[in-house]
């Protein structure tokens, strides 16, 4: 058999089969239908998606990559203002913010937050500072601890 | 308005021209009707099915970048709704362990040229589909299916070739037909 047969034959077989009379559009049906997204086509002209008003933002939202990137930064972002807030915290424990005087940088409760904050070099350094306000080799760190054991 | 290229009318339905948008759906009706026909192989179903596709698209519409090549994305939409449907309607089936609507009062004829029409493949069957509903040009259709016309010629050809060959096989042919 050749193609041009088969064409005219099956041409003829297909359209008997299956019902290919042209569909009709109705547009008014359509809208009463479908009023919500009508509307939304019809009125999101006048105003621009909130996505596209912002031009970044359009960008993050159009790439799932992007997004997880936004994410992230978002992430790492929370992480450094909390890590900053913890250092805020542990700076006012700094004698220098609130002890202003030898007699407060020498104190049990001011050498323990010195030694917290940096060891035996902290407590050294703090010590040092003391003396050198009061004079230097008034006070060795030894005289210092002892002081203050009582 | 209905000479307008598809992009002139994308364009200023995206800017909220309702006129433009139902315009673009008398445009490619048909053929988004034929596509969900040939995946659900029910006229009216794919007729809501097409319907609800341009609901979509008129949500999306501003997301569509291409203005030009707004009947690709529609038949995709299209696609996507009919596969919803198709999802939905096994689910009922295995629900309730009984296939759905038999046809039985069709003739044989018509069931094995509509079987023979299930054994091609997906896009093959879409082109037949596409090429025999009425109201559709070659270039609407080479629009719709993103091919050249040359190229749509061809691959109609072997759809129909294989169509054809499965009949046979199935004892038609245009002796006994």
């Amino acid at each position: 058999m050749n193609e041009q047969k088969d064409e005219k034959w099956l041409d003829e077989l297909i359209s008997r089969s299956i019902d290919t009379s042209e569909p009709k559009f109705d547009a008014e049906q359509w809208k009463q239908k479908h009023p919500g997204e009508f509307q939304a086509l019809v009125e999101g002209g006048a105003r621009r998606p909130l996505a596209a008003r912002f031009g970044v933002l359009s960008i993050v939202m159009r790439s799932r990559i992007a997004q997880v990137a936004a994410a992230a930064v978002l992430v790492i972002a929370v992480g450094l203002f909390i890590a900053r807030l913890d250092h805020d915290g542990q700076q006012q424990g700094e004698p220098e913010q609130w002890a202003k005087s030898p007699a407060e940088m020498v104190t049990s409760a001011s050498l323990r937050t010195a030694y917290n904050r940096g060891g035996m070099e902290a407590l050294e350094e703090q010590c040092d500072r003391a003396a050198r306000i009061l004079g230097q080799g008034l006070l060795s760190m030894k005289d210092v601890v002892d002081e203050s054991n009582g | 308005m209905a000479q307008e290229p598809d992009s002139a009318l994308v364009e200023a339905a995206a800017k909220g021209d309702g006129d433009s948008f139902t315009e673009l759906c008398r445009r490619y009706y048909p053929a988004m009707v034929a596509i969900a026909h040939s995946m659900l192989g029910d006229r009216h179903l794919a007729e809501d099915v097409a319907q609800q596709a341009f609901a979509a698209a008129a949500v999306k519409l501003r997301q569509l970048r291409e203005k030009g090549q707004f009947a690709g994305w529609l038949a995709a939409i299209c696609r996507n709704e009919a596969r919803d449907i198709l999802r939905s309607r096994k689910a009922i089936r295995s629900i309730e362990g009984r296939p759905a609507t038999g046809e039985s009062n069709e003739n044989a004829v018509c069931e094995s040229v509509r079987a023979a029409l299930n054994k091609l493949s997906a896009s093959a069957r879409e082109l037949v589909f596409l090429r025999f509903y009425d109201g559709m040009s070659y270039e609407q259709i080479s629009a719709v299916l993103g091919i050249s016309e040359q190229a749509l010629n061809g691959r109609l050809r072997r759809a129909k070739k294989n169509l054809a060959e499965y009949l046979r096989r199935d004892g038609y042919d245009e002796a006994r037909l």
